[in-house]
């Protein structure tokens, strides 16, 4: 097996349209990685308490999970080339059990590595331009953004370039390293935000101003865990190379004065809170007034200038129609492929492409888990019919971003053949859950088991089309991590007495018009929850106006009355 | 506060016993010094004498005292210690970049408390140039591994932005 980490790519070599490490990138990751394998010996040694420990493998995204170590491996902005991707299959074959879990922050968790053979992965992960720094601890974490960044038509621009820019300014940053609490930035360049930037520490929404010159609408203290808040709006235009100085100084606010008594009560969320948005807006303002930022801006600008020249599409073809005779001809005599099509495939900018989305969903699986042969067979698909781009969404599936109309159903087959074509993208069985019980060393209830038998229930396809739209997100604590507060149907799982109990939310929505989920009623115990979702399935499907009224517009015309009428009528 | 026999300082690349005396609220002050008095009573009654006295003064912060406070005192001090009540406190941090950057301090800027060898390289980089390490375990540590990064991506040293603009200026020349 080892033999075969270093093998060569399959298929025609090509070089994605993403970030390349220059020579500084690559020393900077080197030597980090020699650093914590020198950390990790000295932890061996005994010259390191655990306590001491503790947040230097955190900066480096490693957890000390339920049953063994978890590392988390960053992937910036969910862009990963063919390359990375193979490596990633590579290193769940030699150092995990054959898989990998890609969570909601667009990362991708190894559940059983060996605290001695983490420098080694590490390495593995440098070769291919890969780290897992700030995946954890109090500090910058992955920046997120759209999954369809840089292929959306209706993008304004694509934000994945400053996404670079603020990974390096954020990595091991001397002054932010040891925050009050974690913090996550998220960018959108589309309008149709889905990059759930409202519930995120910071929140940008990319805007142009009254010129056309490019910026940010910047958001602050969102975030969901125990209290979900929405971020709110600091400042409504910022030039865009204005951007490090001022997401530095509401850092430097967070950094000074954020809550560091509670634990809970540390999120940046908890600050601007409790300070009010006008005393908080008030507070960076004068921090940044108080600096000197043009020569940072100068340089954002040049530096800004470089990065997005890796970004710039290569290698699509010309002049393509807008439609292929080949797929329209599929989609007409294959029902199947026509099922999957509608679900999974989205328009693309340029025409005669299209966006094709891979459910990591399959009924009765893990949601997000994918094998070392399911990687390969993406990064392959990637290399020969992709642009040798892979992308990883938040909700937890993955994303061929340039695919050839006319290849479109020669990847359906190969992606059906890998397990890989189920065809439920934003469906009720397209669901978002933690890891849970299964392996969290804080959770209160299972999680994935609550996914898979939901998704069993609603496993006919026809059904899941005729409710539409309907994201259920499930969490096995009040930390959230399943987004469940954002989920139209959210689940969260607590202990009461011992016993399991599932307490569900409706209404939350993480786009943009974010909303938050409210409670419901009281909970449902472990065998009665997929009951009780399915009650308020039918609830909805018995009194919408037609298929044209979504599960969310059907809740805000109607509240909550009909289902607790439905769920605790009964009872 | 007498001196420590605990502890050494590490500063200018070496480690010295430590000179500065910790003066409590209420004990004499020394005709010469030097002694770190707490904000409290530099501010106090005594301010008066600290300001045109004789005596080499330091003054020790606690992360929530206010650095504007020190305003009127800035050219009498000759060292500033931060206190990081636990390692994984990161308020100091941002105390020293405010006293080096905003407020123009020029001299010795001192981290005290859980001062751990993983967390050298970024108290240097934002000012601290003098570290108070305790003796036994952490000190082993201390003189077992340094691996510091030599690539940074942000102010206030030069950046990885700004070595990449040198060598796009190298460019545009040749
Ligand atoms: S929500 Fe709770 S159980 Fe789920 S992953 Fe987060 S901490 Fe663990």
């Amino acid at each position: 097996m080892s033999a075969t980490v270093l093998e060569a790519p399959v298929g025609a070599s090509v070089t994605p349209a993403t970030y390349c490490y220059d020579a500084f990138d690559k020393q900077f990751v080197a030597e980090r990685t020699a650093q914590f394998r020198d950390q990790v010996e000295r932890r061996l040694a005994g010259l390191l308490t655990e306590e001491q420990f503790k947040p230097l493998r955190l900066m480096n995204g490693v957890y000390l999970q339920l049953h063994a170590y978890m590392l988390r491996v960053a992937i910036p902005y969910g862009t990963l080339s063919a390359v990375q991707l193979r490596r990633l299959a590579d290193i769940a074959e030699r150092f995990d059990k054959g898989y990998g879990h890609f969570t909601t922050r667009q990362n991708l968790q190894f559940n059983w590595p060996r605290l001695v053979e983490i420098p080694d992965i590490l390495e593995q992960l440098a070769e291919v331009e890969m780290h897992a720094i700030q995946t954890s601890g109090n500090c910058i974490r992955n920046v997120t953004t759209d999954q369809w960044a840089g292929v959306a038509a209706d993008e304004i621009m694509d934000p994945r370039p400053w996404c670079e820019l603020l990974r390096q300014w954020s990595s091991l940053h001397p002054e932010f390293s040891f925050l009050p609490r974690k913090f996550k930035i998220a960018v959108t360049g589309s309008p149709v935000d889905r990059a759930a930037v409202a519930t995120h520490d910071i929140g940008l929404r990319m805007k142009r101003d009254g010129e056309g010159r490019p910026g940010f609408e910047v958001l602050a203290g969102g975030g969901l865990g125990r209290t979900p808040i929405l971020a709110r709006t600091v400042r409504a235009f910022l030039p865009a190379d204005e951007l490090l100085a001022y997401v530095g100084a509401i850092l430097r606010v967070y950094n000074r004065f954020g809550r560091r008594d509670n634990k809970f009560k540390a999120r940046i969320k908890i600050l601007v809170h409790e300070q009010g948005i006008e005393a908080f807006r008030a507070a960076v303002e004068a921090e940044y007034a108080a600096g000197e930022h043009a020569a940072e801006a100068a340089l954002t600008r040049a530096e800004l200038a470089r990065i997005q020249a890796h970004f710039q599409p290569i290698g699509y073809e010309d002049d393509l129609p807008e439609r292929d005779p080949g797929f329209d001809r599929a989609v007409f005599e294959d029902e199947v492929f026509a099922g999957w099509v509608r679900g999974n495939l989205v328009r693309h900018k340029v025409p005669g492409y299209a966006i094709v989305n891979i459910s990591l969903k399959p009924v009765g699986g893990i949601p997000g888990d994918a094998t070392a042969a399911q990687m390969r067979t993406v990064a392959d698909l990637a290399e020969r019919h992709g642009l040798g781009e892979i992308r990883v969404t938040h909700e937890q599936n993955l994303v061929l971003p340039h695919v050839r109309l006319r290849d479109v159903h020669a990847v359906w087959e190969a992606l059906g053949e890998a397990g890989l074509a189920t065809p439920n993208l934003g469906l009720i069985s397209d669901i978002i859950a933690c890891p849970g019980m299964d392996y969290c060393a804080l959770a209160t209830a299972r999680s994935i088991p609550v996914a898979q038998a939901v998704a069993r229930r609603f496993a006919d396809l026809d059904r899941q089309r005729q409710i539409g739209d309907l994201k259920i997100k499930i969490s096995g604590c009040i930390n959230a991590c399943g987004h469940h507060h954002v989920g139209h149907i959210g689940i969260l799982g607590l202990e009461k007495k011992g016993v399991e109990s599932y307490q569900i939310t409706l209404g939350g929505d993480a786009g943009a018009d974010a909303a938050i989920g409210k409670i419901l009623g009281p909970g449902f115990a472990y065998d009665e929850i997929t009951d009780a979702v399915e009650t308020i399935v039918d609830t909805y499907l018995q009194g919408r106006n037609g298929p044209g009224e979504t599960f969310l517009a059907f809740h805000a015309r109607v509240g909550a009355a009909p289902f607790k009428e439905a769920l605790y009528a009964a009872r | 506060m007498q001196h420590d026999e605990n502890r050494l300082v590490f500063q200018d690349g070496q480690f010295t016993d430590d000179v500065w005396v910790d003066l409590p609220d209420d004990g004499p002050i020394p005709v010469e010094g030097p002694a770190i008095v707490t904000l409290v009573r530099l501010a106090g009654d005594d301010g008066e004498y600290f300001l045109h006295g004789g005596c080499r003064i330091g003054v020790r912060l606690r992360p929530e005292d206010r650095l504007g406070d020190l305003v009127p005192w800035m050219a009498r001090l000759e060292l500033i210690a931060l206190n990081f009540e636990k390692f994984t406190d990161g308020r100091p941090y941002s105390a020293a970049r405010l006293l080096r950057e905003r407020m123009g301090y020029r001299g010795r800027l001192r981290a005290t408390g859980e001062v751990l060898v993983d967390q050298y390289a970024a108290m240097r980089r934002c000012g601290f140039d003098s570290f108070v390490v305790a003796k036994g375990r952490a000190l082993r540590s201390w003189q077992a591994a340094r691996i510091e990064m030599s690539v940074r991506y942000q102010a206030p040293q030069e950046s990885v932005l700004e070595r990449r603009h040198a060598r796009r200026a190298v460019l545009e020349v040749a």
